[in-house]
């Protein structure tokens, strides 16, 4: 009497620690009351479940994939139990199938899933009864669907065929562990609430929501087979309550390599090809989803991704602002694997991030959300030469070199690093030191750096030449290193149009014509449409006198590139030339149209060129982009040295192009329409040296020397280095009677540019009426030679870049 | 032997061609929904595509290019997947220093694609928007998202719409200028029905995308015998082929990677 009693108390007690999984707890009842009674084969199974609960609970999930890890002392005990149970024939079928469960999940944890398998078909899993089943059961069955699930997952198939068939089961097990889930789930809350009530201790809330991670594996992989093959997204809904980080990680890397625009499917659609599911299921899910909270009438509120890139990268945010709370940063010895573990969730999900961004090219937003990656990042250079990469695809350049200084120090011996900031500095910065110490790097690390080699000599030959051109006092010897440069780039890479092409701009620039004609012409049969080239090409001939087989090259170039400007700049100089201004002013009116047309400028007015030139200030922010110039905005450009650079540069450019029409005005002795243009370019640029000197130059054709020299003055107290308005001050002052200053003034302009032939030339006539006639003479035969090999507009005009 | 095997793809396609010219307007529909299925001739035509100087190349652009103007949108995506074969025709001809290599009506059937596609409404005219935690979303509630270290940075920028790409003209001619725009659409057009295709054309992508990348460099030098020059690629470009890429390196592990618990 007191045995049965004492009986009934025990399954009392087990069976409210198992709804509890108080593993311990059972353990120490199963062995008290093995003691009073003597062996009991349930008893064995209830232990027999406990150690393995215990036993999962101790190893560590990573290890969990690692079956060889996984043997332990309880485990092996556990299986004794279990065997025991088994053996027995005189058992109650239900406990004989609860013991077959629990062994296959042993089974399945020794990483034996055929094992598991069989023992689930000795089990009939599929035919268990639901009704009435304590809570503990309903959990051992959905968890038992679940490994079921994994276990075919697991399984290699002979014949590709029956791929699907094994497919669809799978889903179909993981669907069944889903729906038994949450029916557990909805029990727990009632028991939770009804023992809440009777006592006030909350004993379960540890244990509350928790699904053990055989479930939650379960229900991310019936997540992604849903999305792979197209089955209702509306099983969305079940676990959204329930979204965690991986999943969302997970579904974002099955919508990034799996799915393209057109398969894609919003996530509250239903997909194509699926039946709808009937109204009576979907009000049964809404009834059983306890924990997930009813939206669809909230839903439209809510923002709903309209293509696949856009959902991805709305479950990467919300795994990254996740992976950013949950990472472990301690750098003790003893979190060193859970940091690793959390690092490398935080690379892939930046990776995945770097993919979806990319795709729609937001490089700024992705250099943002590396930034909060670098609280993972010490050291780790691949998180590091990522926002490096952002930092430059987003044009914040001045940053990105620092990044990469870092990157760097982390990984020395890459050329590809040195060489991209060296890129940067040269082109966007102006950085030429910086821009020498990075090619040098690249340069020193002689042979590993293999193919780069030669573009670290490129990249140090490019920086002494633009060296050579900003500076008036630029050493000689650099310029011989400049060509030894090159040349050595060359050498190591004949193959490459790129060194050919900036060796034949050096040796034009150095007035060295025939040998940059013969460069330019192995640059072009390396790169036949090279704009560069030709234009190169164009400028040479051009220096030969060759004026019509130069405008023959423009054309042909512009047939290329019909909407380059600096082509259609020579190629009006050169028709003013040898054309005369009529055609010049037709190519400067298709300039501007070209202009107008290739920035869909809003302002429908008539088509003059002044309008075209009033449109130009809505049009400067894409116009930078076009000019390959950086930013002005970059808000970290600290040195004002940087921002007055770019600056001059681009109104340089700007003013190339934009005051052509002035310029062939003022050629055929038009003030009038010349004051015109410049009059409407002023009010653009207020402050332009250009201005300035184009008024001067008015000035002057009306005879209003004084008016004249007063603009100049202005002009070069804005741009002191600006040799054209130097030389016809000179020429003024020499008209107003101060030949001394003029001399100066010519002097500082040959000083500036010694290849300006013009100045020269003024200089001599200065000189001669100044009596110097010796000294005249020398200066005027330079000027002579300096003319025949002039080209029609500066070589510098030519953008160089790495 | 290499002649062998080429005259049999030949007469494959020169059959197919033939057909498609005897075929009344009626049965058309049906002939287009036939062509999927067609493994043998897709690869014929792929093999015909990659033989350089085919005498075939031109018929085939030709018909091509009348699948593209028909408007059946099962001929067009019997086109379309021809795509990468195509381009690499297109860039490996320029970097060709062969000037004889003229390839008109290669040119003319990428400009037909290209133009029917940007008056594809949908596609020219599309947004797209970042989405941001700070706005609730089918998947989240806005602001329990995140650290309180973090919102500076998650309310800084609310979900914003942005134009997907800038206006596209109509392109009569092929030039250096516009070659890259071109091609960098159809790319893109490619890529966003891309899991549609079948796995001739993910081959042909990825050799195009490894011709492309290694011509003009050491190791052409084992595939090619003529010499051919560096080809410049733009950013945009090479970013959808990375795209292309990922895409077809996964697309055929049909099921996720069987994951045991983690995390």
């Amino acid at each position: 009497m007191a045995g049965r009693r004492q009986g009934a108390r025990f399954e009392a007690d087990i069976e409210r620690c198992r709804t509890e999984s108080q593993w311990e707890k059972i353990i120490d009842i199963v062995k008290q009351f093995n003691k009073l009674v003597g062996g009991d084969e349930v008893g064995n199974l209830y232990l027999g479940e406990a150690l393995l609960e215990l036993h999962q609970k101790e190893v560590s999930p990573r290890d969990m994939s690692n079956p060889n890890r996984m043997s332990s002392a309880r485990l092996t005990q556990a299986k004794e139990c279990l065997k025991e149970v088994l053996k027995q024939k005189s058992l109650k079928e239900e406990v004989v199938q609860e013991a077959m469960l629990i062994m296959a999940k042993l089974h399945y944890l020794e990483g034996s899933a055929k094992n598991a398998l069989s023992m689930y078909t000795h089990a009939h899993l599929d035919e268990i009864n639901l009704v009435s089943a304590p809570t503990y059961k309903i959990r051992m069955l959905a968890e038992a669907h679940a490994i079921k699930g994994l276990c075919l997952q697991e399984q290699t198939l002979a014949s590709p065929s029956r791929q699907t068939i094994r497919e669809e089961h799978i889903v179909m097990c993981y669907e069944k562990a889903g729906d038994i889930a949450l029916l557990y789930l909805q029990e727990m809350e009632r028991v939770i609430t009804s023992s809440q009530n009777r006592s006030p201790r909350p004993t379960m809330l540890a244990t509350e929501q928790e699904l053990g991670c055989f479930l939650e594996v379960a229900l991310q992989n019936a997540q992604i087979f849903h999305i792979r093959n197209g089955y209702g997204t509306g099983r969305l809904h079940r676990i959204e309550g329930r979204m965690d980080g991986t999943i969302a990680r997970q579904l974002a890397e099955i919508l990034l390599r799996g799915i393209c625009e057109q398969s894609y499917w919003k996530p509250l659609e239903d997909p194509p090809q699926d039946p709808p599911p009937t109204n009576s299921q979907q009000e049964d899910q809404e009834k059983q989803k306890p924990f997930t909270r009813a939206r669809a009438s909230v839903v439209h509120s809510l923002y709903c991704p309209q293509d696949n890139t856009e959902e991805a990268l709305l479950l990467l945010l919300i795994s990254e602002s996740m992976a950013n709370r949950d990472g472990v940063l301690s750098r003790t010895p003893e979190h060193n694997s859970d940091r690793m573990l959390s690092l490398q969730n935080a690379t892939v999900i930046y990776d995945l991030l770097a993919i979806a961004l990319g795709r729609r090219g937001q490089y700024e937003m992705l250099s943002e959300c590396l930034d909060r990656a670098m609280k993972f990042s010490f050291e780790e250079f691949h998180l590091w030469y990522q926002l490096a990469l952002s930092l430059a695809s987003s044009g914040k350049a001045s940053r990105a070199v620092m990044v990469l200084r870092e990157c760097i120090k982390l990984s020395s011996d890459d050329p590809s690093i040195p060489l991209l900031a060296a890129k940067l500095c040269i082109g966007s910065l102006h950085w030429l030191e910086e821009a020498e110490k990075f090619a040098q790097q690249v340069v020193d690390l002689g042979d590993v750096a293999g193919e780069f080699q030669a573009k670290g000599h490129m990249a140090l030959g490019l920086v002494y030449s633009l060296q050579a051109t900003d500076e008036v006092n630029f050493p000689s010897h650099l310029l011989c290193f400049n060509f030894s440069s090159l040349n050595r780039a060359h050498t190591l890479a004949p193959e490459d149009y790129k060194t050919s092409f900036y060796l034949a701009l050096q040796l034009a620039i150095s007035r060295q014509i025939p040998e940059a004609l013969n460069c330019t012409r192995q640059s072009l049969q390396l790169q036949g449409d090279n704009m560069d080239s030709l234009h190169l090409l164009a400028l040479l001939l051009s220096a030969q006198k060759h004026h019509q087989d130069a405008l023959n090259i423009l054309d042909m170039a512009l047939g290329e590139y019909p909407e380059s400007f600096s082509l259609l700049f020579t190629k009006v100089k050169l028709e003013a030339l040898c054309k005369g201004p009529d055609e010049a002013l037709l190519s400067c009116k298709h300039m501007l149209q070209i202009w107008k047309a290739c920035y869909s400028l809003s302002n429908p007015s008539d088509s003059g060129q002044g309008s075209s030139l009033l449109d130009r200030a809505t049009a400067e922010k894409r116009h930078q982009q076009f000019m390959n110039l950086p930013d002005f905005s970059d808000p970290e450009t600290g040195s004002g040295y940087y921002s007055f650079y770019l600056e001059w540069k681009v109104n340089e450019t700007l003013h190339t192009y934009l005051f052509s029409p002035a310029e062939v005005y003022i050629g055929i002795g038009k003030p009038t329409e010349a004051l015109a243009c410049i009059q409407e370019a002023a009010g653009l640029f207020p402050m332009s040296h250009h201005v300035l000197y184009l008024r001067g130059q008015v000035s002057e054709l009306r005879g209003n020397l004084d008016d004249a020299k007063r603009w100049y003055d202005e002009a070069l107290a804005i741009n002191p280095v600006h040799v054209r308005t130097m030389q016809s001050l000179g020429l003024v002052l020499q008209r107003l009677g101060r030949g001394g200053l003029a001399e100066k003034v010519l002097r500082d302009a040959v000083r500036v540019n010694s290849t300006a032939h013009e100045a020269w030339n003024n200089l001599g006539e200065v000189l001669q009426v100044q009596g110097q006639t010796c000294a005249a003479g020398e200066c005027l035969l330079c000027a002579l030679e300096l003319e025949a090999s002039s080209p029609i507009v500066p070589f510098n005009i030519i953008p160089r870049t790495l | 032997m290499y002649n062998g095997w080429c005259k049999m793809e030949q007469v494959l396609v020169q059959g197919w061609l033939s057909e498609f010219k005897t075929l009344p307007e009626t049965s058309i529909p049906d002939f287009a929904a036939k062509l999927h299925k067609k493994s043998a001739l897709q690869s014929a035509i792929h093999k015909v595509l990659a033989t350089s100087q085919s005498e075939l190349l031109e018929p085939l652009c030709h018909q091509l290019c009348e699948f593209v103007r028909s408007g059946n949108a099962m001929l067009y995506r019997f086109t379309l997947q021809f795509l990468p074969a195509l381009i690499t025709c297109l860039l490996t001809a320029r970097a060709s220093r062969d000037p004889r290599q003229a390839c008109g009506s290669l040119e003319a059937l990428l400009l037909a694609l290209y133009n029917l596609e940007i008056c594809n409404k949908d596609r020219s005219n599309k947004s797209f928007t970042i989405p941001s935690l700070s706005t609730p979303s089918v998947y989240h509630e806005g602001g329990n998202m995140g650290t309180m270290e973090m919102e500076p940075a998650l309310t800084g920028h609310e979900a914003t719409s942005q134009a997907f790409s800038g206006s596209l003209c109509h392109q009569e001619t092929f030039t250096a200028q516009n070659r890259f725009d071109v091609l960098t659409f159809l790319l893109l057009c490619y890529n966003a029905s891309i899991s549609c295709m079948p796995t001739s054309s993910y081959l042909a992508l990825c050799s195009m995308c490894s011709r492309v990348c290694v011509s003009g460099f050491e190791p052409q030098a084992q595939r090619w015998t003529e010499p051919r020059s560096r080809i410049a690629l733009t950013a945009d470009f090479m970013v959808l082929m990375l795209m292309g890429i990922f895409h077809s390196m996964y697309v055929h592990t049909s099921a996720p990677t069987s994951f045991r618990p983690s995390m």
